[in-house]
């Protein structure tokens, strides 16, 4: 009897929860480029023909969500949560495109019917967290924190969560040492040294924050890699140029240059008059050794008609590294007519004029590059090295110290440049100062021969002074 | 004489029993047609999606002929000329705007902004006009007639200009002039963007690079002097589209808060000997929580929270929200935008215009957000609009969204940028002009109708002025006397206080940009007070 009543209210469920569920949302095909318009067309069209059907009604959802259409997301998974209530995929993704529309309580909402189906899936609970601070439900939102943490104590995302959760519930204390926890787990954590930086501000430790706040902006993008495999489904169906692009940027910068190249290919299969992508390939082919790769690449570039002052400026360098130098003139000078304020052209020209003797030149370009970036740590060091050379020391230094921030593994090198610029301006202590941190910081990168370069000129300016 | 006249003529508004109570029509009336300003703005579309299409252009509301009224200016792009409109409230008693024609000597280019100031000292407003080309100086000669001083100031950047300020960042008595750059764009460097839904879009600032700030140091001749690299202003850059002129760590001198585009935002602190330095990051005023550079547009700055030093607003991009970087002691920011409660409400909009005001008189700040998309989300370019909102500031310093009740003119659906506050109407409370892009100008009228009791300080000389309010048991309000913020505008320097239900004040001290302060006694409000600098 029990059997008979069960499968008759199931029964009825079925029947009534495509009734009752919101309607399928409306479509506008011509919302987007021709990729992704084939294949939500294509979802739509199941979605259309199975309008009870929870996963096709969900494709359609998460299609839309992967090009960014949130809203009509939320109604085709407003759809198949209705159809399919028992499924955490549906609420979870909810939760994610009503927190990207800024409804962080629906968002919420979302979540705990994520975890009410699943109650041990990590990526609703970690979301939870995160939406209980979002909320404002900061006891919350620690105790939850907290209870994930006992699972996985050395989780950096989890920690900087916490941290700031602790930080705005005014624990210094607890908020610094679980934040110093957060960035000695993931070292490259942007947000976890920036909410570090900002607690050691508060703290009055100026120094140690401003150095954490430089961490931040050298990592700004960059956390842990996540495992949240639906969220990552999502990504997956991406047919966005502008995904592979920044995906492609993103391996760049990781050094990893096949799969970055291999990214710029797929943006360039979904757009293949992206200016950018055939702009960036020419440097990542140079790099990656195939200089005839990198010639196509700029013939595609320049036949885009667009973005030419970077396509000049990489073609610009492909010839410089082979040794092509009239060349890479040319090309940086086209880039120049592009635009006449690209510093690095700039930069690459005066150290071009650097090489074949024309100092004249070569200060003209490198003052240019800095008139329009300041930071520009190479014309600083190349002018300052053009300078020197004229024994005109003090701006030489004036030069050099400029380039000494951020720290990176081109520090020891100007330290160095520095360092031998003081000594030839006569002040011995300060250039001791100079080298032996060039020394250090060298030693600390494992740059052996600059190391032992330093080495000997520290040995000859103790001669000296010794003399 | 004139002006003496205007203050002759200020109204008594009567008083409400509750200052919040939304009128039953909504706050704001838009009147700018049936005002007489009949303005369009065209970004001279071309179909290639270049950048400067969709930044918009600015607007200024300043009493440029002094006979005591706010005056329009309207900042056009695509060639045409920018406008004045004349406002003939005094000596007609009506409000409404006559367009001059030629007024600015024919000024045009692809502008994008406008600061106002006193440059030369002569008592009349100035103009400064940044373009996407070369920037306009506009030497106001009396009578609403304005002749071309670009070339001999020597002010004339072509460089891709955003928003400027006029201040006096030497404290030597002369309005500097400090320029906003954006990004290297022109049209031979355009690169084709898309959106991620692949259609053609307008690119992000970071497919160019960022251009430096210039700084032009006033001469006194007529002639600026670009102390830029000297003052160290070029020693950081972003693509720089929001400025507001602060005291951010409480040495009378002024400090200047860039929100930049994708960037880190910069407080330049002033050096007190002609250079700055940059403390953004350490101010905790550049990114955001999470430490990302959000694509900061337009910029407010008021005491939000009543505990008399000012806050600092940036809006951003849509899925951002507006960021509240709440001032906590003498340079030092902390980011409360969340519990402010305006990180939620501007979360689905971007956000340009931006005016900190007591709109409705209760004695707290309230929030208007001018917004409008710069991403596509549909196959028309309609896709850009997005509607205004209206955040009433409430008790805990925190803002709710009353834009539902605000009235017809903030339902509105358009590509909003520029917005400019001030009393057009001389009633006592502020109205706002906003620039939409690719469309009408708009004069939101503030019809609160009885409410609170408010004041309105004319200060002179006023770009600078803090001004704190002492009430009787109440905390003091602290206001600056400003032009700058929101976007691309410049705004009436008159200093406005919604005071509740007091019908008192129990007196004013004005600190002016020198440092010098000057103490007032109380007096009855709803009036509109003149003070002149070293007069009782």
């Amino acid at each position: 009897m029990r059997w008979v009543s069960v499968v008759l209210c199931v029964g009825a469920c079925a029947v009534s929860c495509g009734r009752l569920a919101p309607p399928l949302p409306t479509v506008n095909l011509d919302a987007f480029g021709p990729a992704p318009r084939q294949a939500i067309a294509e979802a739509l069209a199941q979605a259309q023909a199975h309008t009870d059907n929870a996963a096709a009604v969900g494709r359609l959802g998460m299609l839309l969500h992967a090009h960014d259409q949130f809203a009509v997301a939320a109604s085709a998974y407003a759809r198949a949560e209705a159809l399919d209530p028992r499924r955490v995929a549906w609420p979870y993704y909810r939760a994610d495109v009503a927190g990207k529309l800024g409804k962080h309580e629906e968002a919420l909402a979302a979540v705990n019917r994520a975890l009410a189906i699943d109650p041990s899936d990590r990526p609703s609970l970690v979301r939870q967290a995160d939406l209980l601070w979002q909320t404002g439900r900061l006891e919350a939102s620690e105790a939850a924190y907290r209870k994930l943490l006992g699972d996985q104590p050395r989780d950096a995302i989890l920690l900087h969560g916490l941290g700031r959760v602790l930080s705005a519930r005014g624990k210094a204390a607890d908020a610094l040492s679980t934040l110093e926890s957060a960035c000695a787990a993931a070292p490259e954590f942007g947000a976890a040294h920036f909410t570090l930086a900002n607690e050691l501000r508060k703290a009055g430790r100026l120094d140690q924050a401003a150095h954490h706040m430089r961490m931040a902006q050298f990592h700004e993008r960059s956390a842990p890699q996540v495992n949240d495999p639906l969220m990552a489904e999502i990504g997956e169906l991406s047919q966005s140029a502008a995904r592979y692009l920044r995906a492609g940027a993103r391996l760049d910068r990781e050094g990893k240059i096949e799969e970055a190249i291999e990214a710029h290919r797929r943006a360039l299969a979904i757009d293949p008059d992206s200016a950018q992508a055939h702009s960036n390939l020419i440097s990542l082919y140079a790099r990656a050794g195939k200089p005839s790769l990198a010639e196509g690449a700029y013939r595609a570039a320049l036949a885009t008609g667009s973005g030419l002052a970077d396509a000049h400026y990489n073609y610009g360098i492909l010839c410089f590294q082979s040794g092509r130098r009239s060349e890479a003139v040319a090309a940086f000078e086209k880039a120049l007519t592009s635009n006449p304020q690209h510093s690095g052209a700039h930069t690459n020209l005066g150290f071009l004029f650097m090489e074949r003797g024309d100092g004249t030149a070569a200060m003209r370009h490198f003052e240019q590059a800095l008139a329009v970036d300041r930071t520009n740590r190479l014309a600083h060091f190349h002018l300052g090295r053009i300078l020197a050379n004229q024994r005109q020391y003090a701006k030489a230094i004036a030069h050099f110290e400029q380039t000494l921030t951020p720290e990176d593994e081109a520090t020891p090198g100007y330290l160095y440049a520095l360092g031998i610029a003081q000594g030839r301006a006569g002040d011995p202590a300060a250039a001791a100062v100079s080298l032996k941190r060039a020394r250090a910081l060298a030693g600390r990168l494992g740059q052996a021969p600059l190391s032992a370069m330093i080495e000997r000129d520290l040995r000859q300016l103790g001669a000296q002074g010794a003399r | 004489m004139r002006r003496a006249a205007a203050l002759v003529a200020v109204l008594l508004s009567g008083c409400a029993e509750r200052a919040s109570k939304t009128p039953a029509n909504g706050w704001f009336t838009e009147i700018a047609l049936q005002a007489g300003i009949e303005f369009r703005h065209d970004p001279g579309l071309k179909g290639e999606f270049h950048m400067p299409e969709i930044m918009g252009a600015g607007c200024a509301l300043a009493d440029t002929d002094i006979d005591g009224d706010l005056d329009v200016v309207l900042v056009q792009s695509s060639g045409g000329p920018h406008e004045l409109f004349r406002n003939d409230l005094i000596p007609s008693g009506r409000l409404h705007f006559t367009k001059l024609d030629g007024a600015l000597g024919g000024a045009k280019g692809y502008g994008m902004g406008v600061a106002t100031g006193d440059f030369d000292g002569d008592g009349l407003t100035d103009l400064f006009i940044s373009q996407f080309g070369n920037d306009l100086l506009l030497r106001n000669a009396g009578a609403n007639r304005f002749s071309d001083a670009t070339t001999r100031a020597g002010v004339g950047d072509a460089r891709w200009s955003t928003s400027s300020v006029f201040l006096d960042y030497d404290r030597d008595g002369r309005l500097d002039l400090f320029v906003l750059h954006y990004v290297d764009f022109t049209y031979r460097n355009h690169i084709r963007c898309s959106t991620p839904a692949g259609l053609p879009d307008y690119c992000t600032p970071r497919a160019y690079h960022p251009v430096a700030a210039a700084l032009y140091r006033n001469e006194g001749d007529g002639r600026f002097r670009d102390v830029s690299a000297s003052a160290g202003i070029t020693s950081a850059r972003g693509p720089g589209l929001g400025v507001a002129v602060i005291d951010a760590n409480d040495d009378s001198w002024p400090d200047l808060f860039v929100a930049n585009d994708s960037m880190a935002n910069l407080l330049w602190i002033n050096n007190k000997n002609g250079t700055f330095r940059e403390e953004g990051l350490l101010s905790g005023a550049a990114l955001s929580e999470d430490g990302i550079a959000k694509a900061g547009m337009g910029v407010a700055a008021a005491d939000y929270d009543a505990d008399g030093d000012e806050d600092l607003l940036v809006l951003n991009l849509k899925h951002e929200g507006a960021s509240v970087f709440r001032r906590d002691r003498p340079g030092q920011f902390t980011d409360a935008s969340l519990s402010a409660g305006v990180r939620s409400a501007t979360y689905p909009f971007t956000g340009f215009g931006v005016g900190w005001f007591d709109f409705d008189h209760d004695g707290r700040i309230d929030l208007f957000v001018a917004n409008g998309s710069v991403t596509r989300d549909g196959p028309n370019l309609d896709s850009f609009r997005q509607r205004n909102q209206i955040l009433q500031g409430r008790e805990g310093n925190a803002f709710a969204d009353v834009t539902a009740g605000a009235g017809a003119a903030m339902q509105l659906e358009e590509v909003s940028r520029g917005a400019a506050f001030g009393d057009i109407d001389n009633d006592g409370d502020i109205d706002i002009l906003v620039s939409n892009n690719n469309g009408p100008a708009r004069l939101l009228r503030n019809d609160q109708g009885p409410a609170g009791h408010w004041l309105l300080l004319d200060i002179q000389p006023s770009d600078g002025a803090v001004v704190r309010l002492d009430r009787q048991g109440a905390p003091p309000l602290v206001r600056r006397s400003r032009r700058d913020g929101s976007y691309l505008s410049s705004s009436d320097p008159r200093v406005h206080f919604g005071l509740g239900a007091a019908t008192r004040y129990e007196g004013i001290i004005v600190t002016w940009p020198d440092g010098h302060q000057q103490r007032l006694p109380g007096g009855e409000t709803n009036r509109v007070l003149q003070i002149k600098k070293g007069r009782p």
